[in-house]
């Protein structure tokens, strides 16, 4: 069921992104308006999207018990956003290097969440620890 | 009947007299057959074999050269102790004035171009008497070939009372020694109508241009600019015989030695400073060509595919760059995008074809090109099997 959150969670947390980027394509991202919207297009659409993605799972493998489970969901995680990537490129229109595209944007969200899932679990880690100290025996 | 056979004889000599005639090769029934033989060779098209090379002499630049080198209209050559200033005019004839240190002129030289086989070189140096000569016509006019050639007259101190040998491709005074014109020039110039300017000149080489690489001592520096403003820089390292160049957002990248599979990793002739300055120019020219023309594979529409574009926003037509993947189009990886594109034109292929291997392999030789490309880091340069 975690996984199936997971997979859903990777995929909204794309189709935001995308979302964002289609609303300030030329503004943001693409003044000339040389190319269409899509992450891959330009550097602050790949930034903006890796950095959504490494914020997701980085709150949502904060609860994670070990580094192992953290790093599951963030592959979890990344598998649903590349879904939502594949389904976006085809309903665009895909390019003649299309699988190239989809193999990079994949393996960019896999290191994404995985560094955003070691994020959150170094963050949230002292935390839980002391909050665990402080439980009464 | 009997007429016939008191005449048996002469008949028989008669008609094999005749049948000599027509048979037997007469000389004047030769000369005939001969003309027409000849005509023939002289009318018959030489068909070039499929695969065979169709390249100029190795060591010789080809037409393509000469046509950039035509469309300069100045070149400015600096050697040790003078300068040349060489320009075309409207007719194509060449016309060099070099000057000395302090600016006092030498000599000029004029390349009066009559028919390519009857060119004319005219000298007139400062003090003596001027010289004509005809050129070697597989000595191609250039205009730092003229700034070299006025240079070689002046240092040779030689005016029409001399007699003149063709040396390295330049005419000599006879008996001069040999020079390595080549090793005296410091700078060269060209510039185009269309406001280009490239620039070579020597340099000291940084051997961390290229890292595990020792690259040598000496770099010649080649720099185009339009209007004053930068457009690329290219790199010769003569000693490891390494290219480099940088065209930010056109093109980046360098052929070494082992690239030169062809010719088993020697350069078919030796870059130069004036060879730079075409070369620089030429890579603009072309990748700009494409990535203005990009090179669109157009699909032929069938009616389920028409019918299917009615209700599916597509976009696969192809464009410029990597599709799909516009960030790296400033980048080295550019350039494979831009092959497979070429690729993927010439054998027709789509975005749709990726994965119909039965139909045919060459769609697949494109991508596997593009993925070893992309493998390499842009490196792989060894792409004449797709662009040629």
């Amino acid at each position: 069921m975690t996984a199936i959150r997971n997979i859903v969670l990777g995929a909204v947390a794309f189709a935001g992104a995308h979302a964002i980027e289609v609303a300030r394509w030329r503004e943001w991202f693409d003044p000339d308006g040389r190319y269409g919207a899509w992450f891959l297009n330009a550097g602050g659409a790949v930034a903006l999207t890796l950095g959504i993605l490494a914020l997701t799972t980085a709150v949502t493998t904060a609860s994670a018990r070990t580094a192992r489970d953290a790093a599951i969901q963030s592959l979890t995680i990344a598998c649903g956003a590349a879904a939502a990537m594949a389904v976006t490129l085809f309903v665009l229109g895909p390019g003649n290097i299309f699988p190239i595209v989809l193999a990079a944007g994949t393996g960019l969200f896999v290191l994404s969440c995985v560094g955003g899932a070691f994020l959150g679990l170094a963050v949230s880690t002292p935390w839980r620890r002391k909050r665990e100290n402080s439980r009464p025996s | 009947m009997k007429h016939y056979r008191a005449h048996r004889k002469t008949w028989f000599v008669g008609l094999g007299l005749l049948a000599a005639a027509a048979l037997l090769p007469m000389p004047w029934r030769q000369l005939r057959i001969d003309a027409a033989q000849v005509a023939d060779q002289s009318t018959a098209v030489r068909k070039a074999v499929a695969g065979e090379r169709l390249g100029a002499n190795p060591g010789r630049k080809g037409e393509t050269y000469y046509a950039f080198e035509a469309g300069a209209v100045r070149v400015t050559s600096r050697f040790a102790d003078a300068v040349a200033v060489s320009e075309r005019s409207f007719d194509g004839d060449l016309h060099t004035t070099l000057t000395d240190a302090s600016g006092a002129e030498m000599g000029r030289l004029k390349f009066d171009r009559i028919d390519g086989a009857h060119d004319i070189v005219q000298y007139a140096p400062r003090s003596g008497m001027a010289l004509q000569a005809f050129n070697d016509p597989a000595v191609r006019p250039t205009l730092h070939g003229n700034a070299r050639q006025v240079y070689s007259f002046w240092k040779d101190q030689a005016d029409g009372n001399h007699a003149l040998r063709w040396q390295d491709g330049l005419m000599r005074r006879a008996g001069a020694a040999a020079r390595d014109i080549e090793r005296e020039t410091l700078e060269v110039q060209t510039e185009w109508s269309s406001g280009l300017t490239a620039r070579t000149v020597r340099g000291a080489a940084r051997n961390d241009a290229l890292p595990g690489r020792v690259l040598g001592r000496e770099v010649l520096i080649t720099r185009l600019s339009r209007d004053g403003a930068e457009m690329g820089i290219v790199n010769w390292f003569p000693e490891s015989r390494v290219l480099m160049w940088n065209l930010p957002g056109l093109t980046k990248g360098y052929i070494a030695p082992e690239h030169l599979t062809t010719t088993a990793g020697a350069w078919p002739f030796t870059p130069d400073m004036e060879w730079l300055n075409i070369q620089i120019a030429a890579f603009h020219q072309f990748k700009t060509q494409i990535d203005k023309n990009g090179f669109v594979a157009k699909r032929q529409l069938r009616w389920p595919d028409r019918l299917l574009a009615l209700v599916e926003p597509t976009l696969l037509a192809n464009e410029p760059g990597c599709d799909g993947f516009h960030w790296l189009d400033g980048t080295v990886f550019r350039y494979c995008c831009d092959v497979h594109d070429l690729c993927y034109s010439k054998v027709g292929c789509t975005a749709n074809t990726w994965w119909k291997i039965w139909e045919s392999w060459r769609c697949d030789f494109c991508n596997t090109y593009a993925i070893a490309c992309f493998m390499d880091g842009g490196a792989n340069w060894d792409d004449r099997r797709i662009t040629r």
